[in-house]
């Protein structure tokens, strides 16, 4: 996975109302909610595989990543993000609650990441940016498959 | 260096290596055999003349010095013999290492084959050597003449440690270059610079003449040309100066670089061109192995949607549309067919490197090994070819180590000398089965058994039953070998554990067979994989998964309250046909529910020579599928075996069924479930208990010894007849005499002089069961395994080695006393006291549970101390007695528990146990143990139990009693 770059456009989005953003390298679309089989004894971040014109991909969520409440019933108007891979038959797509717009990267507006964050949104963060209204959590794809995917599913 | 050059060559040589270890094996065996040595002269004067080509200097001095050997084995027309082979050998493994290497990394590796070169050019020098006596003296006569001449002004010493290492005249010492003449020992750096600045020098200045003895000798113009290449070949090359007798001072390029500066491959020695032939034409392209992959998905879902396509055209009218759907139809499964075809290759292919490893495990090992294959036209799929492969090979390896004994144990055994191994495949409907088999020494069953024994891998009672085939499926375990030495070999002599995970890994069974002094035999059972396979289609927790059909055997259907449903240590097994199936639910193995439901419908799969039950909710149905791999995220999870988009769209997990059941097979193992219509639940009694052991009629039959008050023999005249029963007179009282015979419906024996009665006595009152005559009395651990069937025996036991039954000798009273346990006549409690029994062993459940009740007390069982737990959260009962050793929480952890709860502090505890008083004395005491009882004094039990029930505080009170026996035979 790209690393971001000064250049990069970064591909903004929410979850449980904290924003976050991610290079548009990395992803290669945003689509709505997909049918989804769960697996079970998988990692709780796992929800379960979608079929995506027939490839199969693993979809992890990232409130179960960042140990965040469980999106309630009104919030299923969900969007789940499809990463960009490298690897042949490693496919992943994250689950957010909503995405919002591209921005710009600002070398300047970009802090490393405060040591008051949790130990999930540490370990996944590149660092932050801070916009007029909010700050944004630039977030390191990679870790995030790490973290997700290191969760065994509790019996 | 040019990439694509690069990978070219790679191939090329890797293709033209490939054949050539069974080539020199062949010359080998026919060492005049002029054609082969050619063939295999030409492949390494190829890769020699290539890697010039490219400039890998490493490579091609190897390949150079290999050619050399060859050359002259070829030209002298000399007969190799083992070494040179094995050198050859060597040298070729050494090519291949580079190769490798540069495969990888795209450059040579750092690896330093100087010493097979020298040897090679040892053995040129050897054979030369053998060669006719002209050569020989020439080459003395040309190296005498020439060696002290050009070596001027250097010293003697250099001198002698140039010739003791052959390097006497300027050829060989340029040929050498300066990092070997460095290594010569008695040589510095500056003097065999000094050397070869001098070789050259004397190269030079001399014309043809300078060229080494070879030139003297019957060579052919070939011989020259080599030399030649040799020359130029072996140091760095500017490309220009490319005449055939020319000698660059080579000396200070050399020396100022050791690595050879890379050649620009266009300017190139005509002679090296000529060399660098390519592969004849042979119909045949090369793909690469995504490109097909790819092709098979598309295929894949091409046949899904021609199923679908099927199905809705069967409705149609027109005659046309049917028509051309059947044509694509067909089509479509050609197409499919060849396309499977295109990733199979020859089982051969993996075979083909036996010989080699044969032949040198042999000399490693100084035994005689040779091997037999039978079916290596077998297909299977590239990716199981190559996941086969290292299985095979350490399997192969055990068997030459430590299966094939050596020559002399064989001799002695009357076998012949040379052992062998035999590799045999064939297709059996949807499987490919592999046989790899020795007629070594064989496996001992018994010594398996017993290291699983020392290692805790089975109990002793598994020891006892198990049979020999199961115990040679120990070997499997991770940690079992019965080789007490190492080998170098093949390490321990097991690495089964990793042969069979990597076998199953591909979803195969492996099983091993053995017969000492024999030989041993693997069986080795692989799915043939096709990427679309059929499946069954099941629910289970409104979920769905898929089952390749391949290994489901039959679909059945169990009702809870089927008679063949049976549950054996608390898992289910199914009596199928005869065999016990054991079964699994499914939402059990995926945890998909928090409490697994009752199996219903159970889809019985096959794995290995075994069948398993999966129980799952509901069967949807078959479908083709096309198998598409999980994620690596995935791979751990042996439950699945892939996944898959059904119709709908939405996407199915395949299952993997050798990944459910691994639990079952692996208890399954080690214990295996005696099947047939006898065991059903197998009940311990852990503690041996004297057994009298009585016959009637012809049957044998037991009674626990502390049942029984006394034995008597009496006279027939003593048992009289009362209206229709028979009674006796003992002392001092009429008492029931009941006959066995009468009461289980045997033949009785022939009634002789005396009677044979047991007097079981019970609350003062006394009961005489006659029997025809008294075996033996044992002491042992009585093993009951229940029947459910007649309700006079407890069950069968093995004693002295007999099936025996065991009497339930309260149904027998109660048949002809029905009122023996109503009538109390000692006064018990006078309101109905409630006591909560826990015990593990159903015998003894049912040998207390009647007394309690005859004392008027209102029983609940329990188990163990879990179960009791649970019964004591919601009741408090009067009194607690409870066995001690129990599985799941002993009688210590319930009653530190109990003592605990508020609620229950005060509750009497009393230990009914056979355990040695002493030791638990201390224990039970801490604990607040009441009273402590032995198992079958009953008298006792009422006794403590009665006084304990008319107290109102608990008193520490440890009594100890005797086991019966003692104090019935004391009279």
């Amino acid at each position: 996975m790209n690393r971001v770059s000064k250049q990069s456009r970064l591909l903004t989005f929410c979850v449980d109302q904290q924003w976050l953003c991610l290079s548009v390298d990395q992803l290669s679309e945003v689509v709505t909610p997909q049918r989804r089989t769960p697996m079970p004894l998988a990692p709780v971040s796992v929800n379960g595989l979608i079929n995506l014109r027939g490839k199969i991909l693993t979809e992890l969520d990232m409130r179960t990543t960042l140990s965040l409440k469980p999106r309630g019933p009104e919030d299923q108007n969900f969007r789940t993000i499809i990463l960009e891979t490298e690897e042949e038959g490693d496919y992943y797509g994250l689950t957010v609650d909503s995405v919002g717009e591209v921005i710009n990267m600002d070398p300047e507006a970009f802090e490393k990441t405060p040591d008051s964050l949790s130990e999930h949104w540490r370990c996944i963060s590149h660092g932050v940016l801070k916009q007029d209204k909010r700050i944004l959590v630039l977030v390191d794809v990679e870790k995030v498959l790490t973290l997700s995917l290191s969760e065994v599913a509790t019996a | 260096m040019d990439e694509e050059l690069l990978s070219e060559f790679l191939t090329e040589s890797n293709e033209n290596l490939a054949t050539i270890e069974e080539q020199l094996l062949d010359l080998e065996a026919d060492p005049g055999n002029a054609g082969i040595l050619d063939g295999i002269f030409r492949v390494i004067h190829t890769v020699k003349g290539s890697c010039g080509f490219i400039g890998l200097s490493r490579l091609e001095k190897v390949a150079h010095a290999g050619e050399n050997l060859l050359g002259k084995v070829r030209s002298l027309k000399y007969e190799v013999d083992g070494d040179i082979i094995s050198l050859l050998l060597e040298s070729t493994d050494a090519i291949k290492e580079l190769l490798a290497g540069i495969e990888e990394n795209g450059s040579e590796p750092d690896l330093d084959h100087s010493s097979i070169c020298t040897r090679l050019a040892a053995a040129e020098r050897l054979i030369d050597g053998g060669g006719d006596s002209a050569a020989e003296a020439a080459t003395d006569e040309v190296e005498s003449e020439i060696s002290l001449d050009w070596l001027t002004d250097m010293d003697e010493e250099i001198v002698g440690a140039l010739k003791e290492a052959s390097a006497v005249t300027p050829a060989v010492v340029l040929e050498l270059g300066f990092e070997k003449l460095r290594a010569i020992p008695g040589l510095k750096p500056a003097s065999a610079l000094k050397v070869l600045g001098l070789a050259s020098a004397a190269a030079k200045s001399e014309t043809t003449s300078d060229e080494p003895a070879e030139k003297k000798k019957p060579v052919a113009k070939k011989a020259k040309e080599d030399v030649i290449e040799g020359k130029v070949v072996a140091e760095s090359v500017d490309a220009s100066e490319q005449k055939g007798s020319s000698k660059k001072p080579v000396t200070k390029d050399e020396a100022n670089s050791e690595s050879l500066p890379s050649v620009k491959p266009k300017e190139n020695l005509p002679a090296q061109k000529a060399p660098a032939k390519k592969p004849k034409v042979e119909g045949s392209i090369r793909v690469d192995v995504s490109l097909l992959d790819e092709l098979m998905n598309q295929v894949g879902e091409l046949v899904l949607s021609r199923n679908r396509l099927l199905r809705l055209v069967e409705d149609e009218t027109s005659v046309e549309l049917v028509r051309t759907s059947r044509g694509i139809s067909q089509i479509t499964s050609r197409l499919q067919d060849k396309l499977l075809h295109t990733r199979m290759q020859p089982i051969s292919t993996n075979w083909s490197t036996v010989p080699r490893l044969l032949r040198d495990i042999c000399k490693q090992l100084g035994k005689k090994i040779r091997v037999d294959m039978q079916g290596q036209e077998t297909e299977l799929d590239r990716t199981i070819l190559a996941a086969m492969k290292d299985p095979m090979t350490h399997i192969i390896r055990n068997s030459c180590d430590h299966g094939v004994e050596s020559p002399e144990v064989r001799r002695e055994r009357n076998k012949p000398e040379e052992g062998f191994i035999s590799l045999k495949a064939r297709q059996e409907s949807g499987f490919i089965v592999i046989e790899i088999g020795d007629d070594g020494g064989g496996i001992d069953p018994a010594r398996i058994k017993d290291k699983a024994l020392r290692m805790d891998l089975i109990t002793d009672e598994q020891y006892e039953t198990m049979s020999d085939k199961a115990a040679l499926q120990l070997i499997f375990h991770a940690g079992l070998s019965t080789v007490e030495k190492v080998s170098n070999l093949s390490g321990r002599g097991v690495g089964m554990d990793v042969v069979r995970t990597q076998i199953e890994k591909v979803g195969g069974t492996v099983e091993i067979d053995s017969q000492v002094g024999v030989g041993t035999t693997l069986l080795i059972r692989i799915p043939l994989t096709l990427a679309i396979i059929p499946a069954m289609i099941v629910e289970c927790d409104k979920q769905r998964f898929a089952v390749p059909q391949m290994l489901v055997q039959e679909l059945i259907s169990i009702d809870s309250d089927s008679q063949n449903l049976e549950m054996l240590a608390g898992k289910p097994f199914y009596r199928l046909r005869g065999e016990l199936l054991p079964m699994i639910g499914l939402d059990e193995v995926l945890k998909l529910r928090e409490e697994s439901e009752a199996l219903s419908s159970v889809v019985v799969v096959n794995i290995g020579d075994r069948q398993y039950g999966i129980g799952v909710d509901k069967v949807l149905g078959a479908e083709e599928i096309v198998v598409k791999p999980l994620g690596k995220n995935f791979q751990h999870l042996d439950v699945y075996g892939g996944c898959s988009i059904l119709g709908d769209g939405l996407v199915v997990p395949i299952l993997d069924c050798n990944g459910l059941t691994r639990e079952l097979r692996q208890s399954q193992e080690a214990s295996p479930v005696s099947t047939g219509d006898d065991s059903t639940e197998l009940a311990t009694a852990q503690e041996s208990q004297h057994i009298l052991v009585f016959g009637v009629g012809e049957e044998r039959f037991a009674i626990p010894m502390a049942l029984v008050e006394r034995i008597e023999n009496l006279k027939c005249e003593e048992i009289e007849k009362s209206g229709d029963r028979e009674v006796l007179q003992y002392r001092g009282e009429i008492i029931p005499v009941v006959r066995l015979s009468n009461v289980l419906g045997i033949k009785a024996a022939e009634a002789g002089a005396t009677e044979k009665c047991l007097i079981i006595s019970d609350q003062g009152r006394r009961i005489s069961i006659q029997v025809d005559k008294i075996i033996d009395i044992v002491q042992q651990k009585l093993d009951i395994q229940l029947e459910t069937g007649n309700a006079f025996y407890l069950g069968t036991a093995v004693i002295e080695g007999k099936s025996t039954e065991i009497i339930d000798i309260f149904e027998i009273i109660k048949t002809v006393a029905p009122n023996w346990f109503n009538d109390k006549r000692e006064t018990g409690p006078s309101q109905s006291k409630h006591v909560l029994f826990v015990e593990d062993t159903i015998f003894f459940r049912n040998l207390v549970v009647p007394v309690l009740e005859s004392m008027g007390f209102d029983v609940s069982t329990a188990r163990n101390g879990v179960e009791a737990k649970n019964i004591l959260e919601k009741l408090t009962p009067d009194l607690l007695l409870t066995d001690l050793e129990m599985p799941e929480m002993d009688g210590f952890e319930l009653a530190e528990w109990v003592r605990t709860q508020p609620r229950l502090k005060e509750i009497p505890i009393v230990a009914l146990s056979s355990l040695d008083p002493d030791e638990y004395k201390q224990r039970a005491e801490s604990l607040g143990f009441t009273d402590r009882i032995t198992k079958f004094d009953r008298k006792v039990l009422i006794e403590h139990l009665s006084k304990l029930l008319g107290k109102n505080s608990s008193t520490v009170d440890i009594v100890d009693a005797e086991v019966i026996a003692t104090e019935t035979t004391g009279g």
